[in-house]
């Protein structure tokens, strides 16, 4: 067994090579021989139409589903096998997964108390969480009772407390509303850039992903299409698939600031 | 005033009124009228006669081993309810749905035949009755009849309060929970357990008032032995039969009671599950 | 390829424990009837299933069971309808108190019931004099299965009522039916499945209830005996292969009637798109 980091950890390089998921007994692939290299301290998007297996490669690299092949490393070291309590990963769940039973600052603990941390480096820390997090006073209140965006920030302080190595979101701003997206999609930005915990994000919304990524990964149907920084997938889209998928989002983004925008960004592409 | 106008689909106000009338008059009937005639007829020789009969000796005798069964059948129920709905909600397998069918079974057979499984089980003429008894250990006409045959008769009780819960609960929180470097069983105990304590709750009270009033089950392997194999509801019907009826009625309250405090707990765990959906 | 795993721990350790449990409590002991019915010879099974007595208890049995399941379809949709639509006075109350025959004790159901209608009791008294006698007939035995048989229709129909909303009606009315109209196509046929489901667990329940119906029923045999209770007097009399054949008989009629209901269930879930979410 590893030890599990609580102190401040120093990022990790992602390495996944060849992986390879399916679901219903081998009939569906949700992950197909992708490799992929993340250096530490980068934020990568994972982007592609829904049912590209982008989520399924997030929890394969959480530890909640296993892949039938291939490797995934944390810093050179096989994490394939080790189950998720023990790979040292923040995950920011899609319907935030906020423990309903206990108040935001219990939230924020629970990845500590479970660790069985001491109660004063617990409050410290959950402080500390609360301030970086911009929700100071809220520490107190039911999970039911903060908004939308509110709830996203408990989200992330509870996968940062335990100072994971690796940051995963699935879809973290999807449940928002436009404006609370781009501001919350600025900040995080920001925090990123200020924590360098190497970062991985799951988007269906290009213009999100080329926004705020240090790299952009564009799934299709379990296939990895690209891989590239947001200005070289801009500059040179490399096969028809993902030329078609960012022309979408050039159309879409035309209309930005209505719903349709989120629509047109969900289908597949034209044929 | 404006004319009233009446949305469509609700109904006019004489509709209403003759439809929950006719509700609370069958309810009254049907129910209320039952319930009330047992007090009634407990207290009808006064209370004193009404305590003297839920201290007789017999009756205490009765209470003892009705505990002692409640106190073995329902914690077996809550070991075997809880594993069965963390198996059956948060994973998919094969026969799964079979499964689920098996943990019914108990509530479509006649309580009568969930006592003649045990005296055939166990009984003197079966198998392995014989040597059972040479032996030494009394299971039918017994006590341990009586708790086999409770445990039998509660077992779904707990398992189909906690499944529907652990259910529309999804299994993302316990994910979270793990991610978040909890054990399975911290996942358990700190994340599942108290978003489902409600339903626990209820299962724990319906296996309960089940437990502790079963008759045709429990009827089937007692033998009827006075001050051993006799709980409460055994012993309300010896007295009915020998037409001490004020007596049988009162021990009758003491179960009616515990009835209602069921009834009670469910209905707050409603009302809280309901605020929380709010 | 590797082994198939789930990131969530525990369904081994659970599984075994509930199959198990099923086996030891469950399954093993259910097992012994048909085993012990397997020893009887054909001819005494025959005598014992086919007995005047015991067909007499079946007829009792299942034509009372029928009849007051069927009677509590309507009264399940009267305090359905009353429970999910309406606000009144008491309105909650009633709501926790209409399981109160589920949560009685059978025997405690049993003596209240035969006291309020006993030629001696409150309503057997004067119903009686009328000509109409109650208890220890077999309209005693019928009464005391809707008593039982009231809340498993009740909570059947209510969360599909609940679900189904006002919309539907609105956009019969919007469309132009008229509210009878309305409720005889779209709300009843939608309610139809819950309300069968419903009528299914109170006549299963119905049909091996034993508690509450020996006290009122007088148990006079081939008048008043129900078939649980011609177990019970086989086996007071040591006759434990005739208890056993009867018995045989009863658990054949519950298997069918749990598969019946799982098909039900079915129905209601595909019917109302109301089913317990499933595991993602």
């Amino acid at each position: 067994m590893t030890a599990l980091p609580s102190r401040s950890t120093a990022p990790a390089a992602i390495d996944i090579r060849n992986v390879s998921k399916a679901f219903a007994h081998g009939a569906l692939a949700a992950v197909a021989d992708v490799s992929l290299r993340i250096p530490a301290g980068q934020l990568l998007a994972l982007l592609g139409p829904s049912g590209s297996g982008k989520t399924t490669l997030l929890r394969i690299l959480a530890g909640l589903e296993f892949p039938d092949a291939g490797v995934v490393q944390f810093d050179g070291v096989d994490v394939t096998d080790r189950p998720a309590r023990l790979r040292g990963v923040g995950f920011v769940f899609q319907s935030y997964a906020l423990f309903r039973h206990l108040t935001v600052a219990e939230n924020i603990a629970f990845p500590l108390r479970v660790r069985h941390r001491p109660r004063n480096e617990i409050r410290a820390r959950v402080e500390e969480l609360l301030v970086l997090m911009q929700i100071e006073g809220l520490g107190g209140r039911r999970v039911t009772q903060v908004s939308g965006g509110q709830a996203q920030r408990v989200a992330l302080a509870r996968a940062l407390a335990p100072h994971p190595a690796v940051l995963l979101l699935d879809e973290p701003f999807g449940a928002l509303d436009t404006e609370v997206r781009q501001e919350l999609r600025e900040w995080l930005r920001r925090l990123h850039d200020e924590l360098r915990v190497t970062s991985v994000l799951v988007t269906h919304d290009q213009e999100e992903a080329l926004a705020i990524a240090d790299l952009v990964a564009v799934l299709r149907a379990g296939h990895l299409e690209r891989a590239a920084t947001p200005a070289e997938i801009m500059a040179r889209p490399a096969s028809a698939f993902v030329e078609r998928f960012l022309s979408t989002t050039r159309a879409g983004a035309r209309c930005t600031g209505t719903g349709r925008h989120l629509e047109i960004a969900h289908a597949e592409p034209a044929r | 005033m404006s004319r009233r106008r009446v949305r469509p689909t609700d109904d006019p106000a004489v509709v209403r009124w003759v439809l929950t009338a006719l509700a609370l008059g069958v309810f009254g009937v049907l129910v209320g009228l039952p319930v009330a005639v047992v007090v009634a007829g407990a207290l009808r020789h006064g209370v004193e006669a009404y305590l003297r009969a839920i201290t007789d000796p017999l009756t205490v005798d009765a209470l003892q081993l009705t505990l002692l069964v409640v106190a073995v059948a329902v914690p077996v129920n809550i070991v075997f309810g809880v594993a069965a709905a963390w198996a059956l909600a948060k994973f998919d397998f094969p026969g799964r749905a079979a499964l689920i069918t098996l943990i019914d079974l108990p509530f479509a057979v006649s309580p009568v035949i969930s006592g003649l499984v045990f005296v055939l089980l166990f009984g003197g003429r079966s198998l392995i009755g014989p040597w059972l008894i040479a032996h030494g250990w009394h299971i039918v006409f017994a006590p341990a009849g009586i708790i086999l045959a409770t445990v039998f008769v509660t077992f779904p009780f707990v398992a189909r309060e906690l499944l529907p819960a652990l259910e529309a609960a999804g299994r993302t929180n316990e994910e979270a929970a793990l991610v978040c470097g909890a054990t399975g069983w911290q996942t358990f105990w700190r994340v599942t357990l108290p978003n489902a304590r409600g339903a626990l709750l209820a299962g724990v009270a319906l296996a309960t008032a089940r437990a502790a009033g079963e008759f045709g089950a429990v009827s089937v392997v007692s033998g009827h032995i006075r001050g051993r194999t006799n709980t409460l509801p055994l012993h309300i019907e010896i007295l009915y039969n020998e037409y001490d009826f004020s007596g049988a009625l009162a021990v009758a309250t003491l179960l009616v009671a515990l009835a209602l405090v069921t009834l009670a707990i469910r209905w707050a765990v409603d009302a809280h599950a309901a605020r929380d959906a709010a | 390829m590797r082994r198939r795993r789930d990131a969530l721990p525990g369904l081994s350790l659970t599984l075994s424990l509930t199959v198990g449990g099923l086996l030891l409590f469950i399954v093993v002991p259910l097992t012994t009837v048909v085993a012990t019915s397997a020893h009887l010879t054909a001819g005494r099974f025959w005598a014992a299933v086919a007995s005047p007595r015991a067909i007499a208890s079946y007829r009792l049995s299942f034509g009372a069971s029928l009849v007051a399941a069927a009677a509590c379809a309507p009264l399940g949709l009267l305090f359905a309808w009353v429970l999910t639509r309406y606000r009144f006075p008491g309105r909650r109350l009633l709501d926790a108190l209409i399981d109160l025959p589920f949560a009685l004790p059978t025997a405690v159901s049993g003596i209240a019931l035969t006291t309020v209608w006993a030629q001696t009791g409150w309503l057997g008294r004067p119903l009686a004099r009328a000509g109409v006698p109650v208890a220890f007939t077999a309209a005693g035995v019928t009464l005391a299965l809707i008593f039982i048989g009231l809340p498993f229709v009740v909570r059947a129909i209510m969360p599909v009522l609940d679900a189904l909303g006002h919309e539907p009606e609105e956009a019969g009315a919007v469309l132009g039916a008229s509210r009878w109209q309305t409720l005889a196509r779209i709300t009843l046929p939608t309610l139809l499945p819950a309300v069968l489901t419903g009528v299914a667990l109170a006549f299963a329940r119905a049909l091996g209830e034993y508690g509450s119906v020996v006290f009122i029923a007088g148990n006079l045999p081939l008048r008043t005996e129900i078939a649980p209770l011609l177990i019970m007097t086989k086996l007071e009399e040591y006759d434990y292969a005739g208890a056993t054949a009867v018995a045989v008989v009863l658990l054949a009629a519950s298997f069918l009637l749990l598969l019946v209901l799982n098909r039900a269930q079915a129905w209601t879930a595909e019917r109302t798109g109301m089913t317990a979410s499933r595991i993602g």
